[in-house]
């Protein structure tokens, strides 16, 4: 097909041609990016960069956590099949307090702390989280754009600077499911059910307001597999977010139609809520 | 900027410094974002985020000049748009900003107005031609991609593109020739740059 041309004019006389229609599609569709949008984006070029791996032939590469050795000792006895068995070694596990099985957040499923990001920007998180299972690596989601419209009632306007109180969602004690969510908030639409997501963990929410007070930088950082993010402000309605998925969670900007007031608070959920976090946003 | 400008802006910005970031994003963005509006991206302000920090994340696998450079972010775009097309049908549509809320606060109101009908004609033409010949005419045009380059991209041969560029080019002179006939004429038979 790419060979059966028919009767096309030379070649060469499309070089000036090109020029002269370039000119007219460049004048037409080139123009400069909003200050504040551009201002936002180079922001996530930086903390992007930040989060890259590091160059080199010893490039550390995400993929499956390392098995830990078989620890005979920690094995359960063959009682009542594997799911018992599988109940006394976690039982087991708890109590002398083994490390989490190689998974890099293992140690905050207990007293998860607020999480450092290393954006420099400031930031407050509380998390909600998951019972991980198992150690499957953080992969790249699928899809990360979602539109808010009201305010969530159960944010409570938080004057501290450190942390929101924790949503209320519990996860519950089993393996991930695949049932579909039964708490999502209305005020979030997504196109991901919440049967996508494996082992997910809320890890940190950075929201930084940038300058005219219409965009917010959010970093979100997640472990698991998390195909999509839920955001919305607390107080504002018809925010528009563009979050994208990143190596370790999502990050982006969230446009809000009027001044958002630092101070505000960012909500975050997923995965039919069972991942949410809210964090308080910082000029 | 130079060769040497470059590349000192590039070391910079490998080490993370935002003001080298900056220079990076003023000189590719805007064509970047050019790109994706004349692609017909859903979101063009999310190629440009998409692509810039894949940049960005992705600096270290780059070598080359100025030139590769550009190319280097356009091949990201053009895939970015690609998967965003993918996305599309997945995806709830966000609240797109109002037209004025897009362009710079600075920008004159009637200068943009000027420049937003004059568009038109243009963006409208685009529309008309075919997903390859639009690609092809974007890309060499605002990405500067070679002839080869393009064809590496888009899978085709390179004669294929030259010809796939020569019916795209017949039929935007075509389809344009009415609309530029007023005051746009020069644009279109005097080859100003804009």
């Amino acid at each position: 097909m790419d060979d059966d041309w028919g009767d096309l004019p030379p070649i060469d006389a499309g070089d000036d041609e090109l020029e002269l229609v370039g000119a007219a599609v460049r004048r037409a569709l080139v123009q400069p990016v909003d200050a504040a949008l551009a201002e936002a984006h180079v922001r996530l070029m930086v903390a992007a960069r930040a989060s890259a791996p590091p160059p080199g032939p010893f490039r550390a590469r995400p993929g499956p956590a390392p098995k830990p050795p078989r620890r005979p000792s920690h094995r359960a006895p063959f009682i009542a099949g594997l799911a018992a068995g599988g109940l006394v070694a976690a039982a087991v596990a708890a109590v002398f307090s083994l490390p989490g099985r190689g998974h890099h957040h293992a140690t905050e499923l207990s007293t998860p702390p607020p999480a450092v990001v290393t954006t420099g920007a400031p930031e407050t998180t509380t998390l909600t989280e998951d019972v991980p299972t198992s150690t499957v690596p953080a992969t790249v989601p699928v899809t990360a754009v979602v539109t808010t419209s009201a305010p969530p009632s159960s944010v409570p306007a938080s004057t501290s600077t450190t942390a929101a109180a924790a949503p209320t969602t519990v996860a519950p004690p089993t393996t991930a499911r695949t049932e579909p969510p039964t708490t999502t908030p209305s005020t979030t639409s997504s196109t991901a059910a919440g049967d996508a997501c494996v082992n997910p963990v809320l890890v940190s929410i950075t929201a930084t307001l940038q300058p005219g007070g219409r965009y917010v930088t959010v970093v979100i950082r997640t472990t698991g597999t998390v195909p999509y993010m839920s955001v919305n402000i607390s107080g504002i309605a018809g925010i528009t977010a563009s979050l994208q998925p990143t190596a370790f969670g999502f990050q982006g900007t969230v446009t809000a139609p009027t001044v958002i007031a630092a101070g505000s608070v960012l909500e975050a959920g997923a995965c039919g809520n069972r991942i949410r976090g809210t964090a308080v946003i910082q000029s | 900027m130079s060769e040497d400008g470059f590349r000192q802006v590039l070391e910079q910005a490998r080490a993370g410094s935002e003001p080298a970031f900056a220079v990076l994003y003023r000189s590719l963005a805007p064509a970047v974002l050019a790109f994706a509006r004349g692609r017909g991206a859903p979101d063009p302000e999310d190629v440009v985020a998409e692509t810039m920090t894949s940049v960005a994340r992705n600096l270290d696998r780059f070598d080359g000049d100025e030139a590769a450079f550009r190319s280097w972010v356009f091949t990201i775009a053009y895939r970015r748009v690609v998967d965003g097309r993918r996305r599309a049908s997945r995806r709830i549509p966000a609240r797109h900003l109002a037209e004025a809320e897009d362009w710079p606060s600075g920008s004159p109101p009637a200068d943009a107005v000027v420049d937003g009908l004059a568009s038109e004609p243009v963006r409208d033409a685009l529309l008309r031609l075919g997903a390859e010949q639009r690609d092809v005419v974007l890309l060499r045009v605002l990405g500067d991609l070679s002839v080869r380059e393009v064809a590496t991209l888009i899978g085709k041969r390179e004669g294929a593109v030259k010809m796939i560029q020569a019916r795209a080019l017949s039929q935007l002179r075509r389809d344009l020739a009415p609309a530029f006939a007023g005051g746009e004429a020069p644009a279109m038979s005097g080859g100003r740059d804009g």
